[in-house]
């Protein structure tokens, strides 16, 4: 009888094939993505949808977790890498393991919350157990297989890469590095963390998940423009007047000098701490406790800029294509549904090691914007994907900035003004590189060897077979 | 200057906890209290019940007037949740409600306004305790909300604090539970 493992390296049946799904779409790439112009399809037709969920949900890197969501050995977190759901699991050696969250038998979703602490995985259809790092623990009657130490039970894995305490998966065969495909973006994740005292961010288990009738790329298109936020975000802008506020998104955008910047693999910054001189606090008119809190700063002795400046934003939006964007202290992670339908799940970021009035205005600074700027986005990202469905009109244009104050410098790398449409060229550019061509991907797994239950089994099928 | 923690709680940060630890212990106090008196009940229905139609009718300023000017809302994300550790969708002081109100009437609110929304709440059997220092009530509420797209409905529990106010009742707190945002929903800028 042929095993698994004993199958010929190219055959597809394998289950550590490397395998690159779907056709080539180079020409059907170049019509839709142009350098200036950009085809309705791209946000509504399905199969692009469905090719988006292989080669750019699986193909590259994609964010999945922060390290301090997952203390302890046995913590995990349950999340989304396009349709595939991934556990991002702290083994008892203290590793990180991307574990598919897949029965190896029958398919089963072996966990159904969103987080919580394990000491192994046990699928509740028909019993098959699971360690941490993924390798295959028991499953009830093991005789009644024939040679079962040569089955690929142990638990598909992603690749798993980490940079500043955020952890990224990826599918994808052979990816490149994750220091080399953040490349100009780590590190602005770098000096994103670096403000936290001791260096020490934490994501809250507490995370607001809402959803659009639009296609997920709305997200990005949205991430680095500055010039919504002055029409789409007026009635948030009007709030901070009423209170003698300027908030950051109430600069004129063809004034400020804040700037975009493109950062290679579809990453971009918009830095706009050159637009607001008197530090982000400045930007925040009264909210909930901000009176107490800044009262019982002060009477810590706290007079510092720095201090106060922590309880909001740090004025910098980094976007990590293709899914985690960073605005305030929140983290966006748009989640792809439909080519009409987006989730954006919203976690936020904390600082354990400051005073804890930080924190405490931390969790009121971020419902603000989530109840009178949010929903403003998701009402345009809708109307968008409404005004898409027209057929006859085609192509959108997206050329603002190119040869009217773009400057590139010698690595292709594009700085603008808010203006600039340069980071949405720049993301398209790599979902265009990303969707051409197939991906080989594979499925890793624990090493047949290693697995302890597998060497008994082994043993004992040995040992019958010598007998007999 | 130093930015990590020092151990001493001032008394301007725990009022905030304070706040906090009361809704809380409302939210709590709901879940298994004994059976409540009819006539206390009875009292409390209508106020309820006329919050309800006031908000519906977007009749903000008479709504305002029925609360007090510590009045608390909160809408945490899940119903194990505390205010002092977790983000909220919503956790307003009487302040930001009223620019919530404001926003509501913002020409340029783009998602909360033309069309402008239609809301039905209804409320479901009204319990009442008096625990000495206020009055706790609850009910179940079901909320439709049309403007564009597709109808958001949503099913939850309301928890209100009330306080006597000479003939009649002042909203000190209210808290909503909607057990869909554990899932995901559209977003609830039109909440109140």
């Amino acid at each position: 009888m042929t095993t698994p493992l004993s199958k010929a390296p190219d055959d597809p049946t394998r289950p550590d094939a490397v395998i690159a799904r779907g056709p080539d779409m180079t020409d059907r790439m170049n019509h839709l993505v142009r350098d200036e112009l950009l085809h309705r399809s791209v946000y509504t037709d399905q199969e692009l949808f469905d090719l988006e969920m292989q080669r750019v949900f699986g193909g590259t890197w994609v964010f999945l977790a922060h390290e301090s969501e997952i203390p302890e050995a046995g913590d995990y977190v349950r999340r989304q890498m396009g349709k595939r759901q991934i556990l991002i699991v702290r083994t008892e050696h203290g590793e990180i393991k991307g574990l598919i969250n897949r029965c190896t038998h029958r398919g089963t979703t072996l966990v159904p919350s969103e987080a919580g602490c394990a000491k192994r995985f046990v699928c509740p259809y028909h019993g098959w157990a699971f360690d941490l790092d993924g390798r295959i623990a028991n499953l009830p009657v093991p005789d009644s297989y024939d040679k079962l130490y040569e089955r690929p039970f142990d638990l598909g894995q992603v690749a798993i890469g980490e940079r500043a305490g955020f952890i990224f998966g990826t599918l994808a065969a052979d990816p490149i590095p994750v220091d080399d495909w953040l490349g100009a973006a780590g590190p602005w994740l770098d000096l994103h963390v670096a403000r936290y005292p001791k260096g020490k961010m934490k994501v809250q288990r507490r995370k607001v998940v809402q959803e659009f009738a639009g296609n997920w790329k709305m997200s990005w298109d949205n991430a680095a423009d500055g010039i919504h936020a002055t029409f789409a975000h007026a009635s948030y802008n009007t709030l901070g007047k009423s209170a003698d506020t300027d908030t950051v998104l109430a600069r004129n955008p063809a004034a400020t000098p804040m700037v975009s910047k493109t950062l290679g693999h579809g990453h971009c910054v918009v830095d706009q701490r050159p637009g607001i001189p008197d530090g982000p606090w400045s930007t925040m008119r009264p909210l909930p406790t901000r009176d107490d809190l800044e009262e019982s700063l002060r009477e810590k002795g706290h007079e510092a800029q720095e201090m106060f400046d922590l309880m909001t934003g740090d004025m910098i939006n980094l976007s990590i294509f293709p899914n985690l964007i960073f605005v305030g202290n929140q983290i966006m992670v748009p989640e792809p549904v439909a080519p009409d339908r987006t989730k954006v799940n919203f976690y936020l970021s904390m600082a354990p090691e400051a005073e804890e009035e930080v924190d405490l205005m931390r969790l009121r600074v971020d419902e603000d914007f989530l109840s009178f700027g949010t929903p403003d986005d998701f009402e345009m990202f809708e109307r968008v994907q409404e005004g898409l469905r027209v057929d006859e009109e085609e192509w959108i244009d997206i050329s603002r900035g190119a040869g009217a104050g773009d400057v590139v410098d010698e690595d292709g790398l594009v700085t603008g003004t808010v203006a600039s449409e340069a980071p949405m060229r720049a993301y398209l550019a790599e979902w265009k590189r990303l969707m051409s061509k197939p991906i080989p991907t594979k499925v890793r797994r624990a090493r047949l060897e290693d697995s302890r239950f597998m060497q008994i089994i082994k043993k004992r099928q040995m040992k019958k077979e010598k007998t007999s | 200057m130093a930015v990590t923690a020092s151990s001493e709680k001032t008394a301007a940060v725990q009022r905030v906890h304070d706040r906090y630890d009361a809704m809380v212990r409302r939210l709590i106090f709901t879940r298994t209290a004994s059976l409540s008196e009819q006539a206390l009940n009875a009292e409390i229905e209508p106020v309820l019940a006329a919050e309800a139609r006031l908000l519906d009718a977007r009749a903000f300023e008479q709504w305002q007037a029925m609360l007090s000017d510590e009045m608390q809302f909160w809408v945490p994300v899940h119903p194990d949740d505390h205010p002092a550790k977790d983000q909220a969708l919503i956790y307003d002081d009487r302040r930001r409600l009223s620019e919530r109100v404001a926003h509501f009437f913002d020409p340029q609110a783009w998602a909360v306004v033309a069309p402008d929304p239609l809301t039905i709440r209804q409320i479901g059997a009204v319990e009442a305790w008096d625990v000495g220092t206020e009055i706790i009530a609850t009910a179940p509420i079901a909320l439709l909300h049309v403007r564009r797209g597709a109808p958001v409905k949503l099913t939850g529990r309301e928890i209100l604090s009330l306080e006597r106010n000479g003939a009649g009742f002042l909203i000190t707190s209210k808290t909503l539970i909607l057990p869909e945002l554990a899932l995901s929903t559209p977003h609830l800028g039109w909440i109140i």
